[in-house]
């Protein structure tokens, strides 16, 4: 029994610390934890500009960025943690930031550039460990940058690294093998090929990217213009034909050009989008709680 | 001794209710919740997809009157809708201005009637330019369109 006394004097007196010294630590992460970001990251702003050190500066920062981060303002939180700075990679709040950091780049459209930020901690870090929790967001990185051996391989690291039966791997490693199947990929569309196929011949881009219907539009706006232009030069027209008719026409031919790529971007992050809801879904029912 | 215990022991309700507030709060703060992490990049990922929608006509879902169905309003309300939606994407320019040339005629024209709407949109086509472009001030860009914020209110 007093040993229970003893404990609970302790508990108290490292409470009573606690409070006193971090009475708006508290306040600000009750905010957080209510869901108030907006008003926790004022709060912490307020604390980033009181603290002494820089230890609790990065902390402050880290949390804002979170806050941030609750709010889809991805940006900004990219903005508060990309000064922060670790001469030590032991350090506890490492890992957080960097997960935190390469989080924010996929979720801003910035995949590449997650990539190099779970590289800086893989390479940095000793603590292997932790690398499960960074894999999710490579392996949607990878897809995103069409890097399918390598997300197909992290994907299967990934599953090795769960605690599962021996079956239920190995059933795991079959979808996973099957999704990446050269079948099952999503069938990615070239920028650069939709924009010579337009410049080849207008419109044909477009239809290369899956739009028929504006393929057809760019096709006939063009060649509508350009006889215009043709007429016009034939009549003697020169003037109307070379100014109104070829300028109208550079207008047109580079525009299609243009969106054939943009059309072709675009069919590409539709596909994207629905890949990686597949390997979240994959992912989502077999992580572990890991809070 | 007895006497000494029994506060200890109303205490320690006390105390465990302590216990058990506080070290949730204190321990939260350094965690990686990844299923909702997880989820939250699904959901990030299917909102960047782009939604291809039409821009509308300039008189839609406005009660019928002679100003909106006579002949010369539904021709240019028409044409605009088609060069709106069919013709500019294929165009290489792009307009300086958020909102666009295009739309700023049709909102100064809802907005102004044809006398006054139609010489905004006249002026905002001469103010769309290269030229133009070298006298604006750059602390009227807009950050998600990164264009010059140029609205038709500003004109009454």
């Amino acid at each position: 029994m007093q040993y229970t006394i003893k404990f609970f004097f302790s508990f108290i007196f490292l409470c009573a610390i606690f409070l006193n010294s971090s009475a708006s630590v508290v306040k600000s992460d009750s905010l957080y934890l209510s869901g108030n970001y907006f008003e926790a990251s004022i709060e912490y702003e307020r604390m980033i500009f009181q603290a002494k050190n820089n230890t609790d500066i990065n902390y402050f920062k880290y949390k804002k960025a979170l806050c941030y981060k609750h709010m889809g303002r991805f940006y900004d939180a990219l903005n508060e943690l990309q000064p922060i700075y670790f001469s030590n990679p032991a350090d506890s709040l490492y890992h957080l930031v960097c997960y935190e950091q390469s989080l924010c780049f996929y979720l801003n459209g910035e995949p590449a550039r997650a990539l190099w930020k779970i590289d800086e901690f893989f390479h940095r870090s000793t603590d292997t460990t932790l690398f499960r929790f960074f894999l999710p967001v490579k392996i949607l990185c990878l897809n995103e940058t069409f890097q399918w051996e390598e997300a197909k391989n992290s994907l299967l690291q990934y599953v090795n690294m769960q605690d599962f039966s021996p079956e239920k791997k190995t059933e795991l490693e079959e979808t996973v093998l099957n999704v990446y199947g050269r079948k099952n990929r999503p069938r990615i569309k070239s920028e650069k090929k939709a924009e010579n196929l337009s410049r080849f011949l207008p419109g044909s881009g477009q239809i290369y990217a899956g739009k028929e219907g504006e393929g057809v539009i760019n096709f006939l706006i063009n060649a509508s213009i350009l006889t215009f232009a043709g007429i016009q030069v034939y009549n003697g027209f020169y003037i109307t034909g070379y100014l109104a008719g070829l300028g109208f026409f550079n207008k047109t031919y580079h525009g299609g050009i243009r969106r054939a790529g943009v059309l072709a971007a675009q069919k590409n992050k539709e596909l994207m989008a629905g890949f990686n809801s597949e390997i979240t879904t994959i992912l989502l029912s077999n992580t572990e709680e890991t809070k | 001794m007895q006497n000494l215990l029994i506060p200890v022991k109303i205490n320690n309700v006390l105390l465990y209710f302590l216990f058990v507030l506080l070290v949730p709060v204190a321990g939260s703060a350094q965690t990686i919740d990844l299923k909702s992490d997880l989820l939250l990049m699904n959901t990030v990922a299917k909102q960047q997809v782009p939604v291809s929608s039409k821009r509308p006509y300039i008189f839609k879902n406005q009660p019928k009157t002679f100003r909106n169905s006579n002949p010369v309003s539904l021709v240019f309300g028409g044409s605009l809708y088609v060069y709106q939606n069919y013709f500019s994407q294929h165009l290489s320019a792009s307009c300086l201005y958020s909102p666009s040339c295009s739309d700023f005629g049709k909102h100064a024209l809802k907005e102004y009637g044809i006398v006054k709407g139609t010489l905004l949109s006249f002026d905002r086509l001469s103010r769309c330019n290269r030229i133009s472009a070298t006298d604006l001030n750059p602390a009227d860009i807009d950050e998600h369109t990164h264009r010059f914020n140029d609205p038709v209110k500003l004109y009454q």
